[in-house]
């Protein structure tokens, strides 16, 4: 039994398959949200709220991504699924966590003994950082070529993308009062910088769309899934990364702009 | 530290985005198949083709470069794999050299393979590509002839009797134009292999001669003559590439006799397609018992053999695909820091007859 997707490099096949690992984690990170809001509360002496809906869209998106079908045919069939994974996993999933997350809570993470490193973290420079060096890492052929065929490689790589996600959104979500200048038009040219015009995201677009040969040899040499040719595989895993990356941002974008008109009107 | 770090994921991207693009990067090798040594010649056999008509290999060929493929049209994996990369790479390749290439693929499978279904299917990848059909006889004996191993009906695991597969050899085997295959390409070539190598075959290029090795299956890689080696001479000749037949699909190990006819280098990693893992590793004295410990990057000197041996260092790979049986083939590359990426095929032979492999090789 595998207890995370992993390339099998056998021929795909409808047949469900169970992935335990993921339930447990998935389980494991909805327990620990709710937990941790409910310290939170206790901790600001207020009545504990029940999950926020959008933390709960968050664990199902996590669970959709790295569950079969898609955490299956995006770990060892087709690049375009592995990029569906990445959209979810890195960008949407962990929005929708953070946005979970109340402000009781945040502020519980803004005093603990992991809060200097916390905070370092989250700095909107350093988070912008990390979060491309995430992408770039993760998207480089022999990283995906090596980690993929094992469970524990792929589920790194599932991993790396949550805890970039998480680190992008962190300053964008749960406004730190250590943060001030962080103000919305800032944010803002945040979201324009780290996903609608990111150099490596162009890049690895770029790379995927326009090279004459397949990026990834784990996609290329995969098992045939469908009547999709690698090369138009690759293709649209690059234009899936661009087209949904710039829409997340566009969709940031307007919220924080509607919120802040709101808020000076 | 945070800039350092970028500038690292920056560089390393752009260097592993670039990876097989450039010609230069495997300089030190002329091709990216497997050598075969000696070379294999066309055989004078005729087949029928789609439309039924008789299909002479050698006089329909003549002056071009066949890549021959046993294979069947209900494959779920190596078929189409090898199909839709050869057609990936002829589709950008100069017509005139396109023109003087021909895919030419046995079916296994004569019984669901009828010469409809192979038109068909062949088309769907490119029309010019040939499907051919004989007696299973006549197929088994070339399969035999070209040390291709032989097909045979899998029993289906669930009860339809016509969902069978089909085993077969992996390989496929180029005839260049001087109706001789020099090389062949094992599961787990890609397209940027095919793209370096095909515009060679189709100018007539064929991999320097080289004595014959004890074993039928060695690398990619071209004489070498002392120490001394002309620019764009192949820098590593492997005399021994051989796996002891696992008991078990877990683990199997292999060894290599690999002479470096050129300057010092580093084999740096191993990498087979075939196996979820494939490490270095040395045989270690641990208090009373003997353990394997893997190895880091292996130093070859200058001129120097590098001999990977029972009891000593050798690749270990982990998780086969399927339990290999003796005779058959399967593609290990070795990547060197300076020579580059080589292709090779260690012969699956009993534990009995591994000493004797060896013997010869040394």
């Amino acid at each position: 039994m595998q207890f995370w997707c992993s390339a099998t490099n056998t021929a795909w096949t409808w047949n469900w398959t169970a992935y335990p690992g993921v339930w447990a984690f998935v389980l494991l990170l909805g327990f620990g949200l709710s937990r941790w809001n409910r310290r939170g509360a206790e901790q600001a002496g207020i009545a504990p709220s029940a999950l926020h809906p959008l933390a709960i869209v968050g664990l199902l998106l996590l669970w959709v991504a790295l569950d079969w079908p898609l955490g299956a045919l995006g770990a060892g069939y087709l690049a375009s699924v592995h990029m569906l994974q990445f959209i979810l996993i890195g960008l949407l999933a962990p929005a929708a966590l953070l946005a979970g997350v109340t402000p009781a809570a945040a502020q519980l993470a803004e005093r603990g003994r992991a809060a200097p490193i916390l905070a370092r973290l989250t700095r909107p420079v350093t988070a912008l950082i990390l979060f491309n060096a995430i992408v770039l890492l993760t998207h480089l052929p022999p990283v995906v070529d090596g980690l993929m065929p094992s469970q524990l490689g792929s589920m790194l790589i599932d991993l790396l993308w949550l805890v970039g996600g998480l680190l992008f959104w962190w300053p964008v979500m749960l406004a730190s009062p250590a943060q001030p200048q962080f103000v919305p038009p800032l944010r803002m040219l945040y979201l324009v910088v780290g996903l609608m015009f990111s150099p490596v995201m162009f890049g690895l677009v770029g790379f995927m769309v326009y090279a004459e040969r397949p990026l990834y040899g784990i996609y290329e040499l995969a098992p045939p899934f469908a009547a999709i040719t690698s090369r138009d595989d690759h293709q649209l895993a690059g234009v899936l990364m661009s087209v949904v990356g710039a829409t997340v941002a566009f969709v940031g974008l307007s919220v924080i702009f509607f919120r802040w008109s709101k808020t000076d009107g | 530290m945070f800039r350092r770090l970028l500038t690292l994921a920056l560089l390393t991207g752009a260097v592993a985005c670039n990876r097989g693009r450039e010609p230069g990067r495997d300089a030190a090798a002329t091709f990216r198949g497997v050598v075969l040594s000696p070379p294999l010649e066309k055989p004078d056999v005729t087949f029928t083709d789609t439309e039924g008509q008789p299909y002479n290999l050698r006089l329909k060929t003549a002056g071009m470069v066949v890549l021959l493929f046993f294979g069947y049209t209900h494959c779920p994996d190596v078929c189409p794999l090898h199909a839709a990369n050869i057609a990936a790479v002829l589709r950008q390749m100069p017509f005139d050299e396109r023109a003087k290439i021909q895919f030419l693929f046995v079916t296994t499978d004569p019984a669901r393979d009828t010469p409809q279904r192979l038109k068909e299917w062949l088309g769907n990848f490119d029309p010019s590509f040939v499907g051919l059909t004989a007696p299973s006889a006549d197929v088994a004996q070339l399969e035999a002839s070209l040390g291709v191993a032989p097909s045979r009906k899998e029993t289906p695991a669930t009860g339809d009797s016509a969902s069978y597969l089909v085993g077969h050899g992996a390989q496929v085997i180029a005839f260049g134009l001087d109706q001789f295959a020099h090389t062949e390409y094992p599961f787990g070539v890609r397209q940027e292999d095919w793209a370096w190598d095909l515009p060679r075959l189709a100018r007539g290029e064929v991999p320097a001669a080289r004595p014959p090795a004890n074993n039928t299956a060695t690398a990619g890689t071209g004489s070498v003559a002392g120490t001394t080696l002309a620019p764009g001479e192949p820098a590593f000749q492997v005399a021994l590439a051989v796996m002891a037949q696992p008991v078990s699909a877990s683990e199997a190990s292999v060894y290599l006799v690999v002479r470096n006819g050129a300057g010092a280098d580093t084999l740096t990693s191993v990498w087979s397609p075939e196996a979820t893992g494939a490490a270095i590793h040395h045989t270690q004295a641990d208090g009373g018992s003997m353990r394997m410990v893997a190895s880091g990057a292996v130093p070859v000197a200058a001129g120097a053999t590098l001999e990977f041996l029972p009891g000593g260092t050798h690749v270990m790979l982990t998780g086969l695909r399927h339990l290999p049986a003796a005779g058959e083939s399967f593609p290990l590359r070795l990547r060197f820091a300076r020579a580059g990426e080589y292709i090779i095929a260690p012969l699956v032979v009993p534990y009995a007859g591994l000493e004797a492999h060896i013997r010869a090789a040394r």
